[in-house]
């Protein structure tokens, strides 16, 4: 197996696309343990780690965000961030151990696109653009249509994804990351990521996006539907758990039964709905 | 009373935990022998299947590649500890999935391992056997067909096809008992397999020198076990094998017996190299062992007023695919299963079977944990049902010293009642269990409690102290530290019996070659029994010090003392004295010969009373001196999730004496936090006899932040006149009490009795919604 240390953006994807089957490398922390287990075995890896400018995070003055691929879970952790933003920085927080949040990065998380893992609902509940550079060029993928299967996502085999760019969260937004596993750092066993825009105790708009319910991440129209302009009283948020319950087809594993998964839906939209709009009502 | 002397009950920091922080502690793994060799094991895909052929012509093939062996090659020679019926590698029959079926030693660690994934088995699978019910049925398959022809100890008591053992401790009349209860509890409880998921998976390095001994680097608990299997396993005098243990990062029972060290050996005669072999995770998972899980039938009988009358409780143990400690994990557990109480009238019977699945062993609690689980559960059932306190009513039942043990032996001493009130008393018990159920935010709170005994005297052992020139001390004795400080407990005992600094005492890594004979560390023993030993040795030695200087002084030895700092001196003269360098070197250059003092005994407390009890078929005439323990605990169930959480604990502990508290209370937290798992978290899974979750991904264990800091370990003592100083022991009672507490306590937040640990969210919810629909 070879791998390379591009300097560059254009060198990366000349790597990739000159190699078959080549595959980046950012932290490894997906990436070498699908190595060891035999489940990838690549000519070639292309190292992200001596790419100019990857690893930068910016907040302009508008609250809108842009991040390079390889910024760390670490560093997006500690990162506070406006708004319904929030919810990235709390996934961040919520990944594994320190030490695989020192290597491992926003945009490896992205791409490795695991149902289990915390940034993909945080990111879809951000409604995050993603950057997508190949031979041909750049393309902006929505965070939502990214994902597209279990560990598959929108990207082609000789793309590279560079930046993930986060819009400015409107005035009231709150966002929080609920995750709900058998042990701390441990996958989820079910999350719930929340972006609410909130005026004057109503909430003008939302999305919920469940974590290790689908193939991807699940966010459903209608259940956000349910709680835009309601008060999110119980009877709301019930309704809105009990649509993405419906819709939700989640794996059988070590860390509970599909059925098992399905039941405690309701219940932590609920908390993670709470969270966030408790948010609103503490003093920034 | 005089004082004791200062090494005892001091705080003093573990001797290797320095380099152990720094990572300069060196395990088996980091060591590398010139020429060493690398292997590498291929493990069974099936649960039950015969081999048919083994194709190695590719793997031999492999550049690099010194040596491929296949049970075939291996002379049969088992061995086991009732039953010798284990070999290094799978012969002519595979019986649990990651069984070893062959190996190859290799110039280095990836050729090794792309050999073994060359070799081609030919099965033809069996019927495997998969549960304990399946063992049990009438016309079950044998696990073991070749069972009958196997060397075996005699009185395993083993009557149907798979059984290993059959055993009972009874006394009274059950059946005429029931009579004279005013309530009888029932149930049914099942317990799951636990797996060690020591830190450092096993490892082992083996060389011949040309003078053909055997030398053995591996983590053990025992470095005489490994010795005295290694020579039956390979046909060696035990003079031509030493087993020497680098740093062992922890073990629970997992290493008590022979792991691959035999495999090794094998591998390093065949090829005349050094080979080391240490196991993945995984493998370790699939193909070393696990806490016999159990299904546990109890009853149990109560006057209105508390009084206990009658106990009928039938255990059966799924000691896996080979029998290894399951006998004595079986009777270890009847002889818990009265709990500490004086119930009159008991049966108490179980078995153990043959699965095709891995096999189970010794761990933490040994038997214990299983039915203390179901018996202090019991005692809670009963008080809801009598409408009585849980911790009167144990108060009012709770053994005594002087009284008996089931079985018929005298307690010696029992710190239990203290144990009982002082967790009581400073958990706030009367207050959380008024509040039992309130809580906020869909989440019920509750507080539980559990009393619990186990024993800390067997078998046999030893120690040598010798006093160096400059009047320092070398001990010697093989009890392997694992981690849990046994090597600085022994030295502070050493240096309490000399009256002198703890570093004036030397010792060293159990080396079968350097020092005197222990049966294990285990059965939380070592602190007890290797102690005592080493108080015999280290008397020996003052008695010799006490000779010298009476012969200096001219006077009795009985007019010497010996004072601290390592001097003796005539009674009341204070400036006539020596100091031990001085009288060392006497006995070094002058007269007498250097000092040495040795302690040896087997244990001797009292053996168990064959008249006024039935003792069916147990291995031991005598195990003993007696330990005990209560646990609260107080839970938060989550009503959304099912998840219990573990708010705080007080764990209370008699030791008899603690040699070194924070050792003590190091204990009280890792048993408490591993027998956590075992009620909330653990459990080894088989689906048609393949293993689940044979990782750290899949199989998970509570990490620092999963538990509260709030675990409080109170230390009672109650020293045991037999005892070290009074000391008594330790390793595994915080695990055993652990479990009962927290089912008690979720009992009392949601009212719901669960029988089937873990408690894991998805049972405890399950349990939830079935309520709500009664
Ligand atoms: C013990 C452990 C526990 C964990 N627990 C959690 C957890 O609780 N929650 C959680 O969410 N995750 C968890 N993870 C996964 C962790 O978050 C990984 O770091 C992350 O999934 C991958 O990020 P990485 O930078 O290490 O990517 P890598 O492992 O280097 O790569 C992952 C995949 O993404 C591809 N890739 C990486 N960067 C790019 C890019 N810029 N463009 C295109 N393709 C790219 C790689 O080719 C590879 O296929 C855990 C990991 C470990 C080892």
């Amino acid at each position: 197996m070879q791998l390379f240390h591009p300097t560059t953006i254009d060198e990366a994807v000349a790597l990739l696309a000159a190699h078959d089957e080549a595959r980046c490398i950012a932290g490894g922390q997906s990436l070498v343990a699908m190595l060891n287990l035999g489940l990838l075995d690549p000519p070639a890896l292309v190292s992200l780690r001596k790419v100019e400018g990857l690893d930068r995070l910016t907040r302009h003055a508008d609250g809108s965000v842009a991040m390079g691929a390889a910024v760390t879970q670490a560093a997006l952790a500690s990162t506070d961030l406006p708004g319904a933003l929030a919810v990235l920085s709390e996934a961040a927080q919520q990944v594994a151990h320190p030490a695989i949040r020192n290597f491992g990065t926003v945009g490896g998380a992205l791409c490795h696109a695991d149902p289990a893992a915390d940034l993909p609902p945080a990111f879809v509940a951000a409604d995050a653009r993603l950057t997508a550079i190949g031979p041909d060029g750049a393309r902006s993928i929505r965070a939502e249509d990214f994902f597209l299967d279990y560990l598959t996502t929108a990207l082609a085999e000789d793309e590279i994804l560079t930046e993930i760019r986060l819009p400015p969260p409107p005035p009231g937004s709150v966002g929080a990351y609920h995750k709900f596993a058998r042990v701390d750092g441990d996958y989820a066993t079910v999350s719930v990521a929340v972006a609410l825009t909130l005026e004057d105790g109503i909430c003008r708009a939302a999305r919920v996006v469940l974590g290790s319910c689908a193939a991807q991440p699940l966010r459903l129209d209608a259940a956000d539907a349910a709680l835009a302009d309601t008060q999110l009283d119980s009877d709301a948020v019930a309704r809105a758990g009990a649509l993405l319950q419906d819709s939700a087809e989640p794996l059988a594993d070590m860390r509970g039964s599909a059925d098992y998964r399905r039941r405690i839906i309701p219940g932590l939209v609920a908390r993670a709905v709470e969270a966030a709009r408790a948010r609103s009502e503490a003093p920034a | 009373m005089k004082g004791l002397p200062e090494a005892i009950g001091a705080r003093l920091p573990r001797r290797d935990a320095a380099d152990k922080l720094a990572g300069a502690a060196r395990y088996t793994d980091d060591l590398s022998r010139p020429g060493m060799l690398h292997a590498a094991i291929l493990g069974s895909p099936w649960p039950s299947a015969r081999i048919l052929g083994i194709d190695t012509a590719a793997a031999r093939a492999l550049p690099g590649v010194r040596a491929v062996l296949t049970g075939a090659d291996l002379p049969d020679r088992r061995w086991g500890l009732f039953v010798y019926d284990e070999t290094p590698l799978a012969a002519g029959v595979v019986r649990y999935v990651g069984e070893p079926v062959a190996a190859v030693a290799a110039a280095d660690l990836a050729t090794a391992r792309a050999a073994a994934a060359l070799i081609e088995v030919d099965y033809e699978e069996l019927t495997p056997v998969l549960s304990i019910e399946a063992a049990l049925e009438d016309g079950a398959v044998p696990v073991h067909r070749e069972f009958g022809s196997y060397e075996k100890r005699p009185d395993l008591g083993f009557e149907r096809v798979n059984e290993i053992a059959r055993q009972e401790f009874s006394e009274g009349d059950v059946e005429a008992a029931w009579a004279d209860c005013d309530v009888i509890v029932e149930g049914v409880y099942q317990v799951p397999s636990q797996s060690h998921v020591y830190l450092e998976p096993v490892s082992a390095i083996a060389e011949f020198d040309r003078a053909g001994k055997l030398t053995v680097r591996s983590a053990n608990q025992s470095v005489n076990k490994v010795q005295a299997t290694l020579s039956r396993a390979l046909d060696l005098p035990m003079s031509k094998i030493r087993v020497v243990t680098p740093a062992v990062g922890g073990a629970f029972g997992g290493k008590s017996g022979v792991t691959v060290q035999p495999l090794v050996a094998h591998l390093a005669r065949v090829t005349g190299r050094p080979v080391k072999l240490t196991l993945t995770r995984e493998e370790d998972f699939m193909a070393m062992r696990r806490r016999h899980p159990a299904v546990v039938r109890v009853r149990t009988g109560a006057k209105a007023d508390g009084t206990l009358i009658a106990r009928d409780l039938d255990i059966v143990y799924d000691g896996g695919a080979y029998a290894e400690d399951s006998p004595a994990v079986l009777g270890f557990g009847l002889l818990m299963a009265r709990g500490p109480y004086a119930i009159p009238h008991c049966r108490l019977r179980g078995r153990a079977v043959y699965t095709n699945r891995l096999r189970a062993a010794g761990f933490r609690g040994y038997g214990n944990p299983q039915v203390t689980f179901a018996t202090e559960a019991q005692i809670d059932e009963l008080a809801d049902r009598l409408g009585l306190d849980p911790v009167e009513l144990r108060l009012k039942n709770a053994v005594e010293a002087g009284g008996r043990w089931i079985g018929g032996q005298t307690i010696t001493s029992c710190g239990l009642r203290a144990c009982l009130t002082e967790a009581r008393d400073t958990s706030g018990w009367a207050g959380k269990r008024r509040d039992g159920g309130i809580g906020a935010g869909g989440k019920r709170r509750g507080v539980g409690v559990s009393a619990f005994a186990h024993i800390c005297g067997l078998l046999g052992t030893s120690a040598t102290v010798r006093l160096l020139e400059d009047g320092t001390a070398a001990l010697a004795h093989s009890a392997v530290d694992l981690g849990q400080g046994a090597e600085a407990a022994l030295a502070q005992i050493c240096a309490g019996a000399l009256d002198i600094d703890v570093d004036r005492v030397d010792s060293a890594p159990a080396d079968s070659g350097a020092a005197p004979y222990n049966w294990s560390t285990g059965g939380s023993r070592v602190t007890y029994m290797v102690g005592r030993a080493v108080m015999q040795a280290a008397d020996a030695v003052r008695q010799q010090i006490a000779r010298h200087a009476a012969e200096t002084f001219e006077c009795a030895p009985g007019d010497i003392e010996i004072r601290p700092g390592g001097r003796a001196g005539i009674v009341g003269v204070p400036e006539r004295e020596l100091s031990f360098g001085e009288i060392s070197l006497r006995a070094h250059y002058r007269t007498g010969g250097p000092i040495i003092g040795s302690g040896a005994l087997v244990y001797d407390g009292e053996a168990f009373d064959y008249k006024e009890a039935v003792i069916r078929n147990y291995p031991f005439e005598r195990v003993g001196t007696y330990v005990f323990g209560a646990h609260v605990v107080e839970v938060e169930v989550d009503t959304v999730t099912g998840k219990v959480e573990i708010l705080r604990a007080w764990a209370a502990h008699d030791v008899g004496r603690a040699i070194n508290p924070t050792s003590v209370e190091g204990q009280i937290l890792g048993g408490f936090v591993q027998g956590a798992g075992y009620a909330l978290l653990e459990e080894m899974l088989w689906e048609d006899g393949q293993p689940v979750n044979p990782s750290m991904m899949d199989y998970k264990v509570f990490g620092a932040l999963d538990l509260p800091l709030d675990i409080h370990p109170i230390i009672v003592e109650e020293p045991e006149p037999s005892g070290p100083f009074g000391a008594k022991g330790i390793g595994e009672p915080p695990l055993v009490g652990a479990a009962p507490a927290i089912a008690n306590a979720v009992a009392h937040a949601t009212g719901l009795r669960l029988r089937t640990i873990p408690m894991t969210p998805e049972r405890v919810l399950d349990a939830l919604a079935a309520a709500a629909e009664r």
